[in-house]
């Protein structure tokens, strides 16, 4: 314990220098315009900062994602309560009570508490990072081939059932083919080359970072201008600063929603946008009768609720990247994807061959948070006027952003071709409602599970039977059909059954 | 999209994926065992896409199952003739975009990037402001703006990226 925070404090010691707080200011700032701008979300803001920092040392380049995705995170909470149009997902929660505190008058105060409480949130977060982190990373240690296989099919299934509430089957059918694209191209055992059909691109595999680009940024492109006219900043803003007393009278709906938001963000793939209605959803239940009616038509409680669960998933999504290599979320998956460009290589290992790496990202987490912060209670009304650019402005500039991104890394116009393949087929998939949060999860799980599928049946000479006898397995097992019967009508209705004969008796 | 069209679009897409999955699942289960390095034929590279392919066909089928179920090809039966549903002209925006887009990045590496790059944002902006049923006299100030902010945009991008940010530029 004393040992963590003596790291902490060397830590801190490496990240806050002058060269990284001028770096986390303007990358915040970035972070809080992009976050603001409808249709820009953090996954494309993360995705194309990592292409353009690769020349950078590893440490400041991931300071910078780390302030971009906190950054946009909050920033869409300003779209959110000025225009009733959440800036990223992750804010969705936040247009019910923020938009209608507008309509109030209220503008200023709203986007004071949703600082506040997504500087709460994140602080939240960045606490259980600090505690659990180098806890899970040990545990993970133990981890073996069988064990990470049930944790990348248990990924994909939960990450599915969650992102697409309605119809789970999509969220499945997106995970798996997102494994499916992970295939493509070189195996990592044998060097044979799948579904490359003869191209010399293909064998090469789809990179993340170019997918990610397509699928977040230029479907995201195609989205904006698909709408003939945007809506634009009507009300006034007044005092920004919030009064201690109002944010201290809902401490407990911040702590709740920060614990919330932080476990949600450790679940694979599940992300703020969840962790923001989970945490409004549980405020509203535990709000007193004359609060709750207030839910829905200017909720300073549902506000602080939603604005505190989705900042407190940033850095619960960054626990599984560190400890397992698995994101949390889709901005997360991209952080990983950078780690890896940098030479970090995250994952049960973390904690022997870097073991120093934990503590600096959790500095760089809290430094972020700060500017966050200062940020977000300064230059409210100036930045509000980057909501009335004209998006066909915008949107060709965002564009040739994509295509250098996309092509920086590795200097292949293939990877500009996969962007907008992947631009187009993540548009058509989200009309279709096919959530990409497993898409790219599984992207991500696709090598996880192939090396490690293969060692398990190597290990156990073909047999199943491990993956059904060890403690984790059996645990992650029993959790992925759960999650898969659940979603089953005569499943649930089995259970009700069940249930009803018991209370009868 | 209404629960009607997305049935009728589910039943599709499932065909689709079942198509897809099989092809899959046939290609990986043809991939070489490696028998002949002495290699455990649990470790061949068609182990995982079998899987993979196995499981898309399972979700496939179940949602080819469910449009069925929820009457999905009467449904095509009972709208054919009507009109289809969307508005023309969010239509039309998204060819323009992609159209755009696409022609952009089918010259990239042909023309030289500063003056494509241009060339684009130029093209784009007019694409969505310009209207051709107007008057030039009411609107001769629109091509002019677009062209100071495209070269603004194209320089900018070109000298950023090239000289401060170090990146390859195609």
């Amino acid at each position: 314990m004393f040992e963590g925070l003596k790291l902490f404090g060397e830590a801190m010691g490496t990240v806050f220098t002058l060269r990284a707080v001028f770096d986390s200011i303007w990358a915040t700032e970035l972070g809080i315009i992009i976050g603001m701008l409808p249709g820009l979300t953090a996954t494309m803001g993360v995705a194309l900062l990592t292409t353009l920092t690769f020349h950078m040392a590893p440490g400041n380049a991931i300071l910078i994602l780390i302030c971009m995705y906190i950054g946009a995170i909050y920033g869409g909470s300003r779209s959110a309560i000025l225009l009733n149009i959440p800036g990223t997902p992750a804010n969705a929660a936040t247009t019910v009570d923020g938009y209608p505190l507008a309509l109030q008058g209220r503008a200023g105060e709203a986007i004071g508490l949703a600082t506040t409480g997504s500087f709460l949130g994140s602080m939240i977060g960045m606490l259980a990072m600090l505690i659990f982190t180098p806890l899970i990373g040990t545990v993970a240690l133990r981890f073996q081939s069988f064990e990470f296989v049930w944790f990348s099919i248990f990924g994909i299934i939960i990450c599915g059932n969650l992102t697409a509430p309605k119809d789970p089957l999509k969220g499945w059918i997106a995970g798996f083919l997102g494994l499916f694209v992970a295939m493509i191209g070189m195996d990592g055992i044998h060097a044979y080359v799948r579904f490359s059909f003869g191209n010399t691109d293909l064998s090469g595999g789809i990179s993340l970072i170019p997918a990610m680009v397509g699928a977040f940024g230029f479907a995201e492109i195609i989205s904006v201008m698909r709408i003939e006219k945007y809506e634009v900043v009507k009300t006034k803003i007044d005092r920004v600063i919030p009064k201690l007393s109002e944010v201290l009278k809902y401490w407990k709906t911040i702590v709740r929603s920060g614990i919330i938001g932080t476990i949600i963000g450790a679940i694979p793939g599940v992300g703020e946008d969840i962790a923001a209605w989970v945490s409004y959803d549980v405020a509203k239940r535990s709000a007193r009768p004359e609060e709750k009616a207030k839910f829905g038509k200017g909720s300073v409680e549902g506000l602080l609720a939603s604005e505190t669960g989705n900042n407190a998933c940033v850095p619960g999504a960054i626990i599984p990247v560190l400890t397992l290599a698995i994101p949390g979320s889709a901005p997360a998956a991209v952080l990983l994807g950078a780690m890896l460009i940098h030479g970090v290589r995250p994952g049960p290992l973390i904690m022997i061959e870097f073991p120093t790496f934990i503590y600096e990202v959790v500095a760089m987490v809290l430094l972020a948070t700060i500017m966050m912060f200062v940020l977000g209670l300064s230059m409210v009304r100036p930045l509000v006027k980057v909501l009335q650019v004209p998006r066909q402005k915008l949107m060709p500039v965002i564009f040739i952003l994509c295509v250098v991104g996309s092509f920086a890394i590795q200097a292949r116009l293939f990877d500009v071709g996969v962007m907008i393949v992947f631009g187009i087929l993540g548009y058509i998939l989200r009309e279709m409602e096919y959530p990409m949060a497993p898409l790219v999860l599984g992207i991500i799980l696709g090598d996880i599970l192939d090396k490690n599928l293969r060692r398990a049946f190597i290990l156990s000479d073909g047999s199943i039977l491990p993956f059904f006898t060890r403690p984790i397995c059996v645990i992650l097992g029993l959790m992925t059909l759960l999650i898969v019967l659940g979603r089953a009508k005569w499943f649930r209705s089995l259970m009700a059954g069940i249930f009803r004969k018991k209370a009868a008796a | 999209m209404t629960e009607r069209t997305m049935t009728k679009v589910d039943l599709v897409t499932s065909a689709i994926l079942i198509v897809f999955s099989s092809a899959v699942t046939y290609t990986s289960l043809r991939m070489p065992i490696m028998a002949g390095r002495n290699e455990s034929p649990f470790s061949a590279p068609g182990v995982v896409p079998t899987f993979i392919g196995a499981m898309l066909f399972l979700l496939s089928l179940a949602m080819l199952v469910r449009s069925l179920r929820r009457g999905a090809p009467g449904m095509f039966a009972e709208d054919r003739g009507k009109p289809a549903g969307g508005g023309r002209t969010s239509g039309i925006r998204i060819a323009r975009t992609v159209g755009l887009c696409i022609l952009y990045v089918v010259l990239l590496g042909k023309v030289w990037f500063p003056l494509l790059t241009f060339l684009f944002i130029f093209a784009f902006i007019l694409a969505f402001e310009y209207d051709p049923s107007a008057s030039i006299a009411s609107q001769w100030k629109k091509p002019l703006f677009a062209a100071f902010l495209a070269a603004g945009a194209a320089a900018s991008v070109f000298l950023v990226f090239r000289y401060l940010f170090l990146v390859n530029l195609p």
